[in-house]
């Protein structure tokens, strides 16, 4: 960024730089503490129990984007980082997903739950 | 390389180019690409000289039945040896060498991205390769002492060696060589099965994980962001591109094998159960519930892709030199491309057709099995192109192009061999028997170790500055091509006749002696190819020789650098136009002169050779006064001293053994505390050392 | 770890003694991004399927020493309001790194220090909580060799607490050099750079806290080793027998 820009270089993805403000971080950090309450809160209700690890997951899943779209900056960064890390993502996790449906579904070691 | 040192331009204001330094300490402290590259390759080929030994000696073992040349503890180690240096300390380290004397010079940039992790990669693998090594070679000095004493008795009835043996089997570490196969399965590599053997192999692998690593991720930058302008991803020598993709997969590929070691390690040092199954508990065994199933799944997880880690280089090879002696382009780069992407994509989701016969559900056996089929298609265009792109062309062979072809004729036949262990009832009967031998060496002894040859033919001259002998080199071809279908050929009839694999010896009965014994003979022809090949390095290093840049009138930039390039590659960074550069600037421009309308090219033909008096020589002189002079990186030694912090910390923990006088002593608290020192003080130098 | 090493590029941009000026003869980025920053996305790329197999063999492991009756269990053990508090700190210490390198970037010095002390205090929170944590379940009896949960729990979130407390020692030297005057508004990359992989060790706190922490156990059923396969059973008289022919 600056550094490249004294360079004299064309930076391809840098003119939403001043795309964040510290405002919003903070309103993303707000949300983020929230999601993180709501999970320990729904943890503790007894209602909520069935249909509590798919609302984990989710919830997960959006801290995760939260936190590498706004805080990691992928969302406005370079494309060819959005394509690195997506990928890496959709390999380690479909490899790993295959691991544990065989381990769960060729044995009797199936999760108890 | 003394040339080099005085600018042939006299241009304006300009100091001299960068030089290389001499002596040791300039090794020791080199960042330079091309030099890393020697070290490597120099390295790996005496490394493949030892495994190469190990494999002699299994042959020698497997030659008669009920043969007992070596015991079958001393079998055991060999094959465990041989299989550990042939993957990780000569196939990859050699494609490395490749990759860091080329990406550079063919994607026209003066060094690396990092170069100092570079030289960091080097030296930890080079550690890495000590460590994994240091008890086979003090075991070697027995078993050969234990071959002439045997040799002796049963020729001359002689006893005079009687008791060698015996005295260097006391030598320290001599009965601490990794014994248990290649792929180390679980649990025979915990304590309760194994001694301290297995922890030269875990943390020497561990090493040599890290620094091919750190090298992949510091390749992958280097094509992405060092190419020379116009240089477009589609414009790259296709070796860079299997380059990219194999580094990917190593970057991809190896956390799996670490944090698997990782386990072990916690399993053997610090009571863990990640892969056995039982815990003693006062004397008595209770089921810990560790599962010696998850080794095998993380270890294939690494290990398929690694299958491609060591073949994809091979085809980017390939696919350099087949083009140059078949006077064509290479035929449908792009597809080339596109399969190389493919190929490597597949190889995450078929590792489980390496444990078709442990037990799985019937569900993931046809799933890996349908994934493994389909890693054919992209296999078999590579094989199609290759051939396409011979064909009607002005063929020529010289020992680079023969190895070459070479490749494309044995690769098909172990290929061939690779699609039938995906069909699962056939897998189940061949597993574990001689077949799955002569598949893998068709792969990477007929794939990769045939294109390595080639290219040390092909590139000799580009890094010595000399071409290798001809006559000599066909002589090495064909030893080696008689010699390998001769050893491995003949395992495809002893599998299916029913040989186990890692079998010490056989009865006479089993009916398995005849091929035995072809094979042995065609290894022998193999140890005498290598001879041919190392003789054929002494003669030419002797002569005097003045190669052109471009000796095979190739395409690619690296050769529009002089031979030896000097050490800053390129006075000038070229523009790239064209995928075939080179052909492009001397074919195409003389077309164009005579009336074929192409676009304007920039010529960037052997600058360096170019007298400085002529139009392109002070143009050249002018421009590079505007730039400014070749600025390089300078020398560093904090890679090799962080290196051997990273080396101190599991000599260390090996040292910490019962068996070793003071070991407990010295070895985890004084050793691996000096490592950490030591690590420390090289990353610091190395964050704080200026980079250039 | 190489993550913790400052490197440098061919183009001189690694500590920034070139800036200002073109470097001789040397074209731009041809991805037109920076190397160390495309170094360290390709670096957490990859530490991906490092935490990937971490995380996947904790979940392959979850319930197997529930199943075979070897405690200490996970529900005796873990203590979700004192790990909750952790992990709300971890993510409170992704945002001060963020309004660090908001500050750097927009030539805050004062800021800049202020934000990356505080980032490196969080962390120092979260492992000292960390040690806290074990100690305490130590205490409890679990440990790396009690049973499958120990072991694959203590060495998940240990690897994970080794990535922390580089990231302060990162945070730390970035602090040092920063009040040494070293770190001018040029050189926001080397904050941007550890803000990556801080983040990152963040979102891999994320996926762990609700996969390890919240998603509920099962209580043992006492039937439960009658579900053990034969062959495992078989695997253990296999075993014994070995055992009892063990010359000592």
């Amino acid at each position: 960024m600056a550094s490249n820009v004294a360079h004299g270089q064309q930076v391809i993805g840098h003119a939403e730089e001043e795309h964040t403000t510290p405002q919003e971080y903070v309103r993303v950090a707000i949300v983020l503490a929230i999601i993180t309450a709501i999970e320990v809160f729904i943890y503790y209700l007894p209602s909520a129990r069935p249909l509590l690890v798919p609302a984990l997951i989710i919830l997960s899943l959006a801290k995760f984007a939260a936190v590498v779209g706004y805080f990691m900056h992928l969302k406005f960064d370079n494309r060819l980082f959005q394509f690195m890390f997506i990928a890496g993502l959709v390999v380690s996790l479909s490899v790993f997903l295959a691991f544990l449906a065989m381990f769960w579904y060729s044995t009797s070691y199936m999760p108890l739950t | 390389m003394a040339s080099i040192a005085q600018p042939r331009i006299e241009a304006p204001v300009i100091t001299a180019p960068p030089v290389e330094g001499t002596g040791l300490w300039s090794w020791l402290t080199t960042i330079d690409h091309k030099r890393i590259a020697k070290l490597y390759g120099v390295t790996s080929f005496i490394l493949f000289l030892v495994g190469g030994l190990e494999a002699l000696l299994i042959r020698i073992q497997l030659a008669r039945p009920q043969n007992d040349v070596v015991t079958a503890q001393r079998y055991n180690e060999l094959f465990t040896m041989h299989g550990t240096t042939m993957i990780f300390l000569v196939l990859m380290p050699l494609t490395v060498a490749f990759f860091n004397l080329l990406v550079p010079l063919q994607i026209g940039a003066r060094d690396v991205a990092f170069p100092r992790l570079n030289a960091f990669s080097y030296w930890t693998f080079l550690l890495g390769a000590l460590m994994l090594n240091i008890p086979i070679l003090f075991a070697l000095p027995s078993i050969f002492a234990g071959m002439a004493e045997t040799a002796l008795l049963n020729l001359f009835g002689s006893t005079a060696l009687g008791g060698l043996q015996a005295t260097l089997d006391k030598l320290p570490f001599a009965n601490a060589v990794p014994d248990q196969g290649w792929y180390g399965y679980a649990p025979l590599t915990e304590r309760l099965f194994s001694g301290h053997q297995i922890d030269f192999w875990a943390f020497g692998l561990q090493l040599l994980g890290i620094a091919s690593m750190v090298g992949a991720f510091n390749f992958i930058v280097t094509i992405i962001n060092m190419r020379a302008p116009g240089m477009t991803m589609m414009r790259m020598p296709i070796f860079c591109w299997s380059t990219l993709v194999t580094a990917v997969l190593i970057i991809m590929a190896f956390p799996s094998i670490t944090i698997a070691l990782f386990f072990l390690t916690f399993d053997r040092y610090g009571g863990t159960h990640f892969f056995n199954a039982f815990n003693i508990a006062d004397g008595t065994l209770v089921s810990s519930g560790g599962d010696p199933m998850l080794w095998q799944h993380l270890f294939w997880i690494f290990g398929h892709p690694e299958v491609y880690i060591m073949i994809l280089p091979a085809f980017g090879i390939v696919s350099e030199i087949i083009p140059i002696f078949s006077r064509k382009p290479l035929f449908g780069y792009a597809v080339m491309v596109y399969a190389l992407a493919a190929i490597a994509f597949l190889g995450f989701g078929v590792w489980a057709h390496h444990m078709f016969t442990t037990g799985l559900a019937a569900t993931p056996v046809a799933a890996f099995a349908a994934t493994s089929m389909l890693i054919a298609i992209p296999t078999g265009v590579k094989i199609f192109n290759w051939t396409g792109t011979m064909w009607g062309g002005s063929l020529t062979f010289p020992t680079a192009m023969l190895f070459a072809v070479g490749l494309v004729s044995q690769f098909v036949i172990g290929g061939l061999s690779g699609v039938m262990h995906a069909v699962v009832p056939i897998d189940t009967h061949q597993n574990d028997s001689y077949f799955v031998i002569a598949h893998f060496h068709y792969v990477l002894f007929g794939g990769t170790l045939f294109a390595l040859f080639g290219a040390m033919y092909f590139w000799w001259p580009k890094i010595y500055g000399k071409l290798l002998d001809e006559r000599l080199g066909k002589l090495h071809f064909w030893l080696t091509f008689i010699g390998f279908n001769l050893t491995f050929f003949p395992m495809h009839f002893l599998g299916l006749a029913g040989m186990p694999r890692r079998y010490h010896s056989y009865s006479f009965e089993s009916g398995w002696w005849f091929w035995n014994a072809v094979e042995t003979i065609g290894a022998l022809i193999i140890g005498a190819a290598v001879l041919v090949f190392l003789l054929n390095i002494l003669r030419t290093a002797q002569e005097k020789q003045d190669v052109p840049a471009n000796p095979w009138d190739a395409a690619t930039l690296e050769w529009a650098t002089p031979s030896p390039p000097p050490v800053y590659n390129f006075r000038i960074i070229p523009q790239v136009t064209h995928r075939d550069q080179l052909w492009h600037d001397k074919y195409d421009r003389i077309l164009e002169a005579q009336g074929r309308p192409d676009a304007a090219a920039d010529a960037i033909i052997e600058i360096d050779q170019l007298p400085q008096s002529s139009p392109v020589g002070v143009a050249v002189a002018e421009e590079q006064a505007e730039l400014g002079n070749i600025h390089m990186p300078n020398p560093s030694f904090y890679p090799l001293v962080a290196a051997i912090g990273l080396f101190l910390l599991p000599v260390g923990m090996v040292l910490n053994n019962p068996h070793i006088p003071l070991g407990s002593f010295i070895g985890l608290p004084v050793i691996t505390a000096i490592g950490i020192l030591v690590l420390l003080t090289g990353i610091f130098g190395w964050s704080f050392e200026p980079a250039d | 770890m190489a993550t913790a090493i400052t490197v440098e590029t061919a183009h001189g941009e690694g500590q920034g003694i070139h800036e200002g000026h073109g470097h001789a003869g040397h074209p731009p980025p041809s991805a037109g991004v920076d190397s160390r920053k495309l170094l360290m996305w390709l670096f957490l790329t990859s530490d991906t399927m490092f935490f990937g197999t971490l995380i996947a063999t904790y979940m392959m492991y979850r319930d197997r020493s529930i199943q075979l009756l070897t405690p200490p269990y996970p529900n005796d053990i873990f203590d979700i309001p004192y790990t909750s508090v952790s992990a709300f700190v971890l993510l409170m210490s992704s945002l001060t790194m963020v309004l660090a390198l908001a500050s750097i970037q927009r030539g805050n010095y004062r800021g800049l220090r202020i934000w990356l002390a505080a980032t490196a205090l969080l962390g120092g929170i979260f492992v000292g909580g960390q040690v806290f944590e074990f100690t305490t379940f130590a205490h409890e009896g679990l440990t790396l060799s009690s049973n499958v949960f120990g072991s694959s729990f203590y060495v998940l979130t240990g690897f994970h607490g080794a990535h922390v407390t580089i990231g302060v020692l990162w945070l730390v030297a970035l602090l040092v050099v920063s009040l040494r005057g070293g770190l001018p508004k040029e050189k926001a990359m080397s904050v941007e750079i550890a803000g990556l992989y801080w983040h990152f060790v963040d979102i891999v706190w994320i996926i762990i806290f609700t996969f390890v922490y919240l998603v509920p156990y099962p209580n043992p059923v006492k039937e439960a080793t009658e579900a053990a396969p034969a062959a495992f059973l078989h695997l253990v008289s296999l075993g014994q027998q070995m055992l009892a022919a063990l010359p000592f």
